[in-house]
């Protein structure tokens, strides 16, 4: 089984805010949305990616907070 | 600078604001230090700070929230549905200890709980179906039918128990009736609505994300569990200032202040 590093950076951002159940859960299913799969997630589809993320996180952060964690997990994308 | 750095973040401040007001309002209670009118005075004036604190941690989480939106929204209500219940908690005190009297009902400090009831089951439906919106899961459907059917039986139970010997009061007028009728209904929206967050922040398990409805939770259902039991021992004409159930009432409003404390916490890790 091959390891997806992007996919593996998000779970991590993830993990400490929504906890292990919905992180798997949330990248399974916002991949499946852009018509992808966690194992086969690229750089190229964080653009799509990213917005669903911070619509997630609205009612929990608001939208200003929100759009900050959608900035950092495009920022992966360049940090890599 | 390391020797500048905080002794203890703001939720653990409000933790030790917490254990220590409930420790001085359990010792107050239990021994009956300074006898009745003490009693009287700690048991109006705990109420009135421990709302005062949630309405303060509330206000300043929706100055925090930039951008008008939905969790705004949600906060706000809290906020105003709880600056309601601190009028209310004020007016009760001032009638008890100015003039001497207990409130009856229905009294100002009802009109002032019932104004504020509103908005705070708004703001929790607002908060469900924000989630409900995230596209995250929910958990399973029939947890959800559990809680609808529990809190329907036990309002039935309610109903017969309070409910009916209330209506059939004959010195009771109308307004008294329903005044008396309305406090354990919307209590049991407010605790279905909270059992539906404990269903839904479940889901989110230790995530940071559920910290700050956790302890909101707690704080409503304590503060709907008090309304409850004060309705039962009111009706039977066993409460007075000064009851364990007050306590309940002031840790529930110190659990919603802690809960804006640890949304604050949150969002300025991000």
């Amino acid at each position: 089984m091959t390891i997806n590093y992007i996919a593996v950076k998000i779970e991590s951002f993830l993990l400490p805010l929504i906890g292990e159940l919905l992180t798997a859960a949330t990248l399974k299913v916002q991949c499946d949305k852009i018509g992808t799969s966690v194992e086969k997630l690229t750089p190229m589809h964080l653009p799509e990616l990213a917005p669903r993320i911070e619509q997630a996180l609205v009612i929990f952060l608001g939208s200003d907070r929100s759009k900050r964690v959608s900035k950092q997990i495009l920022e992966m994308n360049i940090s890599q | 600078m390391d020797s500048q750095k905080k002794i203890m973040n703001e939720p653990q401040a409000m933790w030790l604001i917490i254990i220590t007001l409930m420790v001085i309002n359990f010792i107050f209670y239990k021994f009956r230090i300074g006898g009745p009118d003490m009693l009287t005075l700690v048991g109006d004036l705990f109420p009135v700070i421990s709302s005062l604190f949630a309405v303060g941690a509330l206000i300043r989480i929706t100055f925090y929230l930039k951008t008008w939106d939905l969790t705004k929204t949600a906060w706000l209500l809290l906020a105003f549905g709880i600056f309601c219940w601190f009028l209310g908690e004020c007016s009760f005190a001032v009638t008890e200890l100015a003039l001497g009297r207990t409130p009856g009902v229905p009294s100002l400090a009802d009109g002032f709980w019932l104004c504020g009831i509103f908005p705070i089951i708004t703001a929790l439906i607002l908060f469900i179906y924000g989630y409900q919106r995230t596209g995250f899961l929910i958990g399973h459907t029939s947890k959800y039918i559990f809680v609808i059917s529990a809190i329907a039986m036990l309002e039935i139970v309610l109903i017969a128990r309070i409910g009916m010997p209330i209506l059939y009061t004959p010195n009771l007028s109308v307004l008294e009736k329903v005044v008396s009728l309305v406090y354990p209904a919307l209590d049991m929206v407010i605790l279905m609505l909270v059992f539906f967050l404990v269903l839904i922040t479940s889901v989110l398990g230790k995530g940071l994300l559920s910290k700050p409805w956790k302890f909101l939770v707690i704080g409503f259902a304590l503060i709907a569990v008090a309304d409850i039991l004060y309705s039962f021992y009111n009706w039977l004409g066993a409460y007075s200032t000064g009851s364990y159930i007050d306590m309940m009432w002031n840790s529930g409003y110190l659990f919603i202040a802690l809960s804006a404390f640890y949304q604050k916490d949150l969002m300025e890790k991000y």
